[in-house]
This record gives structure tokens, C-alpha cells and sequence, in this order.
């Protein structure tokens, strides 16, 4: 998997890998050829040389105690097939005397005369040659042992030669790589066409058509579009869901304005002392309704934007839970409500983000407030796991149907019995929305009596 | 008592300065720091309510400048902003309490008046919450003008309570405050001296709230 953040194009990618991976190919065989070639021109021009000097070691023989070397000119015809090339020679005795040719014309090292052709490579007169060893046993009376015969020729033919046989095939080792390139080129191209037409039709498609893509028959393609899809999908469930949201808070809003303006014009003509107040009364509860929906609208729209830029810090938790404690007990001061507080680590600290953590736990008091008996029992707490951190705030309400829990997290989905007016709905869903914002998860279990709200945060002690 | 509000809206500001005259509470408002600065050389308050979002120097800014020239002042911080940062950098700066917007009147006229006491706690030697009345110079409280009789410990802890208005007490806090090193004390025991004190204020506007696994919070319903 490439892991560069340079962009980069596929079709150059693929081209360039398999362009050096063809270059190597090429370096290797043109190493062979060459290889070849040399052996092919030794070979041909070896076998001139063989010729040659079996000629002479012909007419290698003795008279009379002495070695007779008659050298026949048709030796040097069969080499002048190589007209560039100067010949060598030297016809050693079996005592290692030069007979006739080039004196000390070089023989190969450590050499063992035999009658077998040894080839071998060496320079002679500043040029490198091939030449060839061969000897002749005779066996005569006053003449025994090997008479040596040493053959060189210049290499300007055989280099001539295996060039000729390189070149040749070089040329056709580029015409094949260049076609396989072009072929390959071709067929990238034609691999990759079908994103782009998957990017030409993403781009063209109005935004408002939110279909799915056209199907492909690429296995390779077809995640992709699934993925694209999908993430579609759910950007549309999102703005539903915005759409949804905008349109339930502006009902919402719109319909406490209403009532305030109406009840404020009914006050207006009422004459009666007493009926002008129950009129008032009325609009500051219409108004009350009104201001709490707009905070926890804001509340919502705060930690929905603190979600996205993930404003962490250590925070201790017994300080901001008893804090906020604090502040509940006092708005509640005169009811009936009890308050308890369960936290057996005080000095327990967590990497999470303050500001919400607090409107967090505050709206789950508050809806523990709102739906709960007049003599409720309200427990905020904390309990901790091995990985886990648990908050917990326990009342004693009317709890929630289980069929009902999942729905009531969405957002202004209310419970059908609520008979409470004074209340949006937003609480859970800013609960939800923080929650998750600090990677746990939201529970919700019916005591008996009463509801226990659960936020599971994942341990990550700061 | 004397309040000063400085607030930049002016229609906020006839409401408040409306009700606070109506309820008995001389309250005069200016629009920004800098006539507060003013007005604070000459004349004597003794509370400010200070909003945050001010034209020119805000609300922070005058407040720290109190606290560094010393004045002990008590500041009740008005914000807009329900972002509860400026809440606590409030309470950092020095502010006493802070209520935030939009809010009942009545209940900043509670909060005024939790915070006065609690200054007054300390300074003056009556006290009068709602229809309760402590004098600690006679050791006398009375509800309804009745004398209620109270034992020694029973008044310190009252006292303790009406100095921290609307905080909450630990039992460790009181038990630190009422009993002396050589006292042996056990939680039980503040417990039973609460509940006999909640007992004799029944009648009182005094409601002594228990937050079971925290402590105590004394609120003055008036």
C-alpha cells in the first residue's frame, strides 16, 4: 500500500514501474546477446583457426633425426577470409626450439601439449589475438616428444562479427519492449477509463440527485461506488435529519412565539385585574417554554461544534461533577427533590472536553428533574472499570418503555404521556451528541422505580 | 444596599433597575466599564453586577482590574455567552457568582441578596434571611419574630450555614469549623446536629438542602 501524501497518477505509476521493469529486462538479455554474439564469432572463426593448424600439424614430420615443417600456403588462404586480421604463428621442436613462424609467440600458461585444439585468448605485438595450441607427437628415432603449433589471429572479424549479431539482436529486443510498452499503455488506459467516467458522472450529477451511481462490471471498481454510495447515503440521512431538526425547532419555536403573542393580546384587552393575571402567568410560563428551547438549542448547536474541533483537556471529575451539583441543587433549592452524590475516586481525572461534559450532565439532571415526582431522588455519580468510566445520573420517575428507548435518543422525540410542556426534547440528543464526542456510549435501563442514564466513556485517564 | 449594574443595554438595564427599586433594593446602572470606573471613585456600592459583552473595556477586564487595585467588592457576572469557559474565568477573576442570560429578575435579585448576606455575614452583626433574623452579637435567631432556641453548636453551624449561602458545605468543612482538635466527632453526628438544626428552622424561609455523599447547601427562599 502506498503511504506517500505526494498525488500521483495511477496510469504514470503503472507505466513507469513496468518502463524500468522492461529496462532491467533489457540491461539482462542485451548482457546475454552480447555473450552470445562473442561465443557465436569464436565459434565460426575458431573453426577457420582449427583448420589451419591442422594443416600445418600435417605437414609436421621427420627426416633423419630432424623435424621438417613444410608450411602449406593454403593455410594462410583459409585465414585470409579474415582480410583485416594479421596471422601469427610459431612451430615449436619437441625440445621447445623455435622451428619457423613469430619467435616466443605467447603459449597459454601451465599448457600440457596435446593433440587437441586448446583456444585461448592473449595479446601478441601490442594486439589482443585468438589463438590455438595444438601439437603433433612423433615418435621417430632421434626426434621424440610433442612439435608444438601455435596459431593466432587478429579479433577485428570475430569482433566485426559478434557486433553485427548484437546489434541485430538488440534491435529487436527494443522493437518488442517498445510494443509491449505500447500495448501496456493501451491497456492501462483502457483499465482506467471506467473511473473516469465514474469521476465525469460524479461531477455532473446535480446535487440534489441522490440516486445511486451507475453500476459497474469491474470487481475492482465496484467497492468504491458501494463505498461512494454509502457515504451518500448517509450524508442524505444527515441532512434529513438537519432538515428535520430545522423544521421541528422552527415548529417548536414558531409555536411558543404564537402562543406568547396571543395570550399577550388577549392580556392587552382583558379588564379584569385577576384575569390579567392568569393571562401573565400564562405568557411567562409560553415564555419560560421559549427560553429554555433556544438554550438547549444553542446548548445543542455549542457541543455539536465542540464535537468537530475536539477541544480536550484533563479535567477532574469529582470538581466538575460537584460543581454542577452545586448549581442544580441551588435552582432546586426549594423543591422537594433529594440530591446524592456517588464518587468513590475524587481525584479520578479524564481527558474530555469540560464545556460539554458539563451541559452534558447538567440536561441529564434536568430531564431527571422534569420527568420525575415531586419527592424525586436524583443520584449524579461515577463508577469506574478497568476501561471504562461510568456516569451515571439514577431518578425516580415514571422510567422509559423499553420498546421506546432507542426513539427517545433521537432528537424532539417525546414521550406521548409527556405532561410536562416546559421541554424540548434536545436534552437527550445533547447527551448523545457529547457522548459520543468523547467516544462512549449512551445507555439507558429502567430501575425500579425510576430511569438510569449511563454514559460509558472509553478509560483514557489523564 | 446599594447596587451598581453596568450593562450596554439599556432596556435590560430600566427592567432590572425597575424591579430592584420596586423590591427595595436601590440599584443605579451605567453602559460601560469606563463610567463604572468613574462612578466606583466617588461613590460607595456594595455590589456590582457586571456584564461580560460590553462596548469598550468588557466585563473581564474591569473586573481584574478591581481585584489587582484590592477591592473586595462582590461581583455578580451577567454573560450572554453560555459557553461555560467565561463562567469559570469569571469565577477565576474573582467574580462571586455569575448568572447567565436570559434570566429571571427575581432570581438576580435572590442571587444579590445571597451574596450581600454572605458579605454581611462577616461585617455586620444582624443578619436577616427572608422572615429569619440571626444576631450574633445576642446569640439570638428568630423566625416570624418568634426566638427560636438553638444550643450553642446548633447556632455556630447556622452561622457557618448563612455565611456560605448557596455553596455547598462538606461535612469535613463543617466538622473542620465547628469542632476543636480535641473533639472527637463522627460523621453520625453532623448529621444529627443538621437534622436538629432543619428541625427548629422548619418554619424559616432557611432551607438546608443534604446532598447525600457531598454535603450541605443552605439556600435563603425570599
Amino acid at each position: 500500500m502506498w503511504t506517500t501524501d505526494i498525488a500521483y497518477s495511477l496510469r504514470t505509476r503503472l507505466l513507469s514501474g513496468t518502463a524500468w521493469l522492461l529496462l532491467t529486462v533489457f540491461f539482462l538479455l542485451s548482457l546475454g546477446v552480447w555473450q552470445y554474439a562473442r561465443h557465436t564469432a569464436d565459434l565460426s572463426y575458431d573453426r577457420l583457426l582449427t583448420g589451419s593448424a591442422l594443416a600445418i600439424i600435417e605437414r609436421i614430420s621427420s627426416r633423419q633425426g630432424a623435424v621438417e615443417v613444410d608450411l602449406p600456403y593454403a593455410v594462410l588462404e583459409i585465414l585470409s577470409l579474415a582480410p583485416d586480421d594479421k596471422v601469427y604463428y610459431e612451430v615449436r621442436s619437441h625440445d621447445g626450439q623455435h622451428l619457423t613462424g613469430y619467435p616466443s609467440f605467447p603459449a597459454p600458461p601451465n599448457h600440457v601439449p596435446s593433440d587437441t585444439p586448446f583456444f585461448y585468448n592473449t595479446h601478441f605485438l601490442g594486439e589482443p589475438i585468438r589463438a590455438i595450441a595444438v601439437a603433433k607427437r612423433l615418435d621417430d628415432p632421434g626426434v621424440s616428444g610433442w612439435i608444438e603449433v601455435y596459431l593466432g589471429q587478429g579479433r577485428m572479424a570475430r569482433d566485426a562479427l559478434a557486433q553485427e549479431i548484437l546489434l541485430g539482436e538488440m534491435a529487436v529486443l527494443v522493437l518488442v519492449i517498445a510494443l509491449a510498452l505500447a500495448c501496456l499503455a493501451y491497456g492501462i488506459n483502457h483499465t482506467l477509463s471506467p473511473l473516469n467516467r465514474l469521476s465525469r458522472n460524479l461531477r455532473s450529477r446535480p446535487a440534489e440527485n441522490m440516486g445511486p451511481l451507475p453500476d459497474t462490471r469491474i470487481r475492482e471498481i465496484r467497492p468504491l461506488v458501494a463505498a461512494i454510495d454509502q457515504y451518500r447515503t448517509r450524508l442524505q440521512s444527515n441532512l434529513d435529519s438537519m432538515q428535520i431538526f430545522i423544521a421541528d425547532a422552527s415548529h417548536q419555536i414558531r409555536t411558543a412565539l404564537s402562543g406568547t403573542q396571543a395570550q399577550l393580546d388577549i392580556a392587552e384587552m382583558e379588564q379584569s385585574p385577576e384575569k390579567l393575571q392568569y393571562r401573565l402567568r400564562l405568557i411567562g410560563r409560553q415564555h419560560r417554554r421559549l427560553t429554555r428551547l433556544t438554550n438547549q438549542l444553542l446548548t445543542h448547536a455549542l457541543v455539536a461544534h465542540r464535537r468537530d474541533t475536539h477541544q480536550f483537556q484533563p479535567v477532574n471529575l469529582d470538581s466538575l461533577l460537584t460543581s454542577i451539583l452545586t448549581l442544580e441543587v441551588r435552582d432546586h433549592a426549594l423543591s422537594n427533590i433529594e440530591f446524592n452524590y456517588h464518587n468513590q475516586q475524587r481525584d479520578l481525572s479524564i481527558e474530555a472536553d469540560p464545556v460539554s461534559l458539563r451541559e452534558c450532565v447538567r440536561n441529564l439532571i434536568d430531564n431527571a428533574v422534569k420527568y420525575g415526582p415531586d419527592d424525586n431522588r436524583i443520584t449524579l455519580g461515577v463508577e469506574t472499570r478497568p476501561d471504562q468510566i461510568i456516569l451515571f445520573v439514577d431518578d425516580q420517575g415514571p422510567g422509559i418503555p423499553a420498546e421506546m428507548i432507542p426513539r427517545v435518543i433521537q432528537r424532539f422525540e417525546r414521550l406521548a404521556d409527556e405532561q410536562n410542556g416546559i421541554g424540548s426534547g434536545l436534552g437527550l440528543a445533547i447527551v448523545k451528541t457529547v457522548t459520543e464526542a468523547h467516544g462512549g456510549t449512551l445507555h439507558l435501563c429502567n430501575l425500579a422505580p425510576g430511569l438510569r442514564v449511563e454514559l460509558r466513556l472509553p478509560r483514557r485517564d489523564s | 444596599m446599594r447596587i451598581l449594574l453596568i450593562e450596554d443595554n439599556t432596556e435590560l438595564a430600566d427592567v432590572v433597575s425597575e424591579y430592584f427599586n420596586h423590591v427595595g433594593h436601590p440599584l443605579d446602572y451605567c453602559n460601560s466599564a469606563e463610567s463604572a470606573e468613574r462612578l466606583l471613585t466617588h461613590q460607595d456600592f456594595d455590589l456590582l453586577i457586571l456584564d461580560i459583552n460590553l462596548p469598550g473595556k468588557n466585563g473581564f477586564q474591569l473586573l481584574k482590574q478591581l481585584r489587582t487595585q484590592g477591592k473586595g467588592i462582590p461581583v455578580l457576572v451577567l454573560t450572554a455567552r453560555a459557553e461555560v469557559d467565561d463562567r469559570i474565568s469569571a469565577l477565576d477573576l474573582g467574580a462571586d457568582d455569575y448568572m447567565v442570560k436570559p434570566f429571571d429578575v427575581r432570581e438576580l435579585a435572590a442571587r444579590c441578596r445571597a451574596l450581600l448576606r454572605r458579605q454581611r455575614g462577616n461585617a455586620s452583626n444582624q443578619l436577616v434571611c427572608g422572615n429569619l433574623t440571626y444576631d450574633a452579637s445576642s446569640g439570638s435567631v428568630t423566625v416570624n419574630g418568634q426566638l427560636v432556641d438553638l444550643r450553642n453548636r446548633e447556632m455556630q453551624l447556622l452561622e457557618l450555614f448563612l455565611n456560605n449561602l448557596d455553596l455547598v458545605l462538606t461535612k469535613e468543612q463543617i466538622a473542620d469549623r465547628l469542632y476543636r482538635f480535641d473533639e472527637a466527632y463522627t460523621p453520625n453526628a453532623i448529621e444529627q446536629l443538621v437534622t436538629r438544626l432543619r428541625k427548629k428552622l422548619t418554619e424559616s424561609s432557611l432551607k438546608i438542602k443534604t446532598i447525600r455523599g457531598l454535603g450541605y447547601l443552605t439556600h435563603v427562599d425570599d
